[in-house]
């Protein structure tokens, strides 16, 4: 059973098993299988969720974009010629209806909502929590402070595995010779940002 | 990896690499992995715990996620998006006029008007060619999947759709499998 909460972005070992064991999930899915694609959820939901919410999407609106490319998924699961392109595939998907729902409205719930979601977490903290709750606060609080597309890179390596960053940047569009500085530049401008929240 | 290709000679061939070039540990579909700096790794496990703590996925939209595989139809055949008279599907919401859109899979084609009454919609399709008997619409939100009959040109309606994600399917006449149109939000 696939009970275990979401892991951190080690969590899936870069070994070649992985990405094999990634492919049966698919093929299985394909055929039905309800907890191979249980298991397909619980490795990239976080994926999917992320790239919709650093496009700014207020949380119902990511809700919507990432039942509609999970539904996606069921539709062209069967044809996937490269089952372990999934993040790839998964990240142009999420990219796609994101764009076209932030096209279609005009206001950003974003902020307030997610200063709220954080203040309530914390408060439940214990206090040694509250100590690592306050470097998270200040570590996002930093991205926030990026550039959109810094935030959607970075959140969706945060959100998957080391061994799929550049079919995830692909899957974002960004062109296959700038994958590596576009990476840096992002690193770099949260190191900048973390410390003018610091001020250290 | 890379190796040091022996010469054969008994001499170690040093490889001339250079000085900060990370090492290769792996190629993802034709592009050259690199490992990561220690630091950068680390600073990317402190945004996925801050976006864990700021930003979880909520559970709700994990459940719909598990639950998207009940509509899997392995026997039905794709019918794509051709067009779509509101691309972005939200300003529908706001107007009070129709929205026009299109489905082909080879020769068979749905088209369908999606008029918004209220909080509900009206929907209003012709499938081509005639024939087939009924049309399914399926409803993602709700999980619900209705039969709406089909007359002998080909048209079908239905009242009270709620918002959501639908697919339309249905078996042309002759056909041996199925057509589903993709998912499409109203």
């Amino acid at each position: 059973m696939t009970t275990t909460p979401a892991d951190g972005p080690a969590a899936e070992s870069s070994s070649e098993l992985a990405t094999e064991h990634v492919a049966m999930l698919v093929k299985a899915a394909t055929g039905g299988d309800q907890r191979s694609w249980d298991e397909l959820v619980r490795r990239h939901a976080r994926l999917v969720w992320s790239i919709a919410r650093a496009h700014g999407l207020a949380a119902a609106d990511a809700a919507d974009v990432s039942q509609t490319v999970w539904l996606r998924l069921v539709e062209y699961v069967g044809t996937l010629r490269e089952p372990t392109r999934l993040p790839g595939w998964l990240s142009t998907a999420a990219r796609r209806e994101s764009l076209r729902v932030l096209h279609g409205q005009s206001k950003e719930t974003l902020d307030s909502e997610m200063v709220e979601h954080m203040a309530g977490n914390v408060a439940e903290s214990p206090e040694v929590q509250v100590i690592a709750a306050d470097r998270a606060r200040q570590v996002w609080a930093a991205l926030r402070l990026l550039p959109r597309n810094c935030q959607v890179l970075l959140r969706a390596l945060a959100a998957s595995a080391e061994m799929h960053y550049a079919q995830i940047a692909q899957g974002l569009n960004i062109p296959v010779g700038s994958i590596g500085p576009t990476r840096q530049r992002c690193i770099k401008q949260l190191r900048t940002a973390l410390a003018s929240v610091t001020g250290s | 990896m890379h190796q040091a290709a022996e010469n054969g000679t008994g001499l170690g061939h040093r490889q001339l690499t250079p000085p900060r070039r990370p090492d290769i540990i792996g190629r993802d579909d034709g592009i050259a992995m690199t490992t990561w700096p220690d630091e950068e790794r680390e600073l990317l496990a402190e945004v996925a715990r801050a976006a864990e703590l700021a930003d979880p996925v909520p559970s709700e939209v994990l459940e719909a996620a598990r639950a998207s595989l009940t509509w899997l139809r392995v026997d039905a055949e794709l019918a794509e998006l051709l067009a779509d008279s509101e691309s972005a599907s939200r300003a529908v919401r706001s107007e009070q006029g129709s929205r026009l859109v299109s489905f082909a899979a080879g020769d068979v084609a749905i088209d369908l008007e999606v008029i918004a009454a209220g909080d509900t919609r009206r929907l209003v399709g012709q499938m081509s060619p005639a024939g087939a008997v009924d049309i399914e619409i399926r409803h993602a939100v709700s999980g619900s999947a209705t039969q709406i009959p089909i007359d002998d040109l080909g048209r079908f309606s239905a009242e009270g759709v709620p918002p959501g994600l639908i697919s339309l399917v249905s078996t042309p006449p002759g056909a041996a499998v199925p057509i589903a149109t993709t998912w499409i939000r109203i």
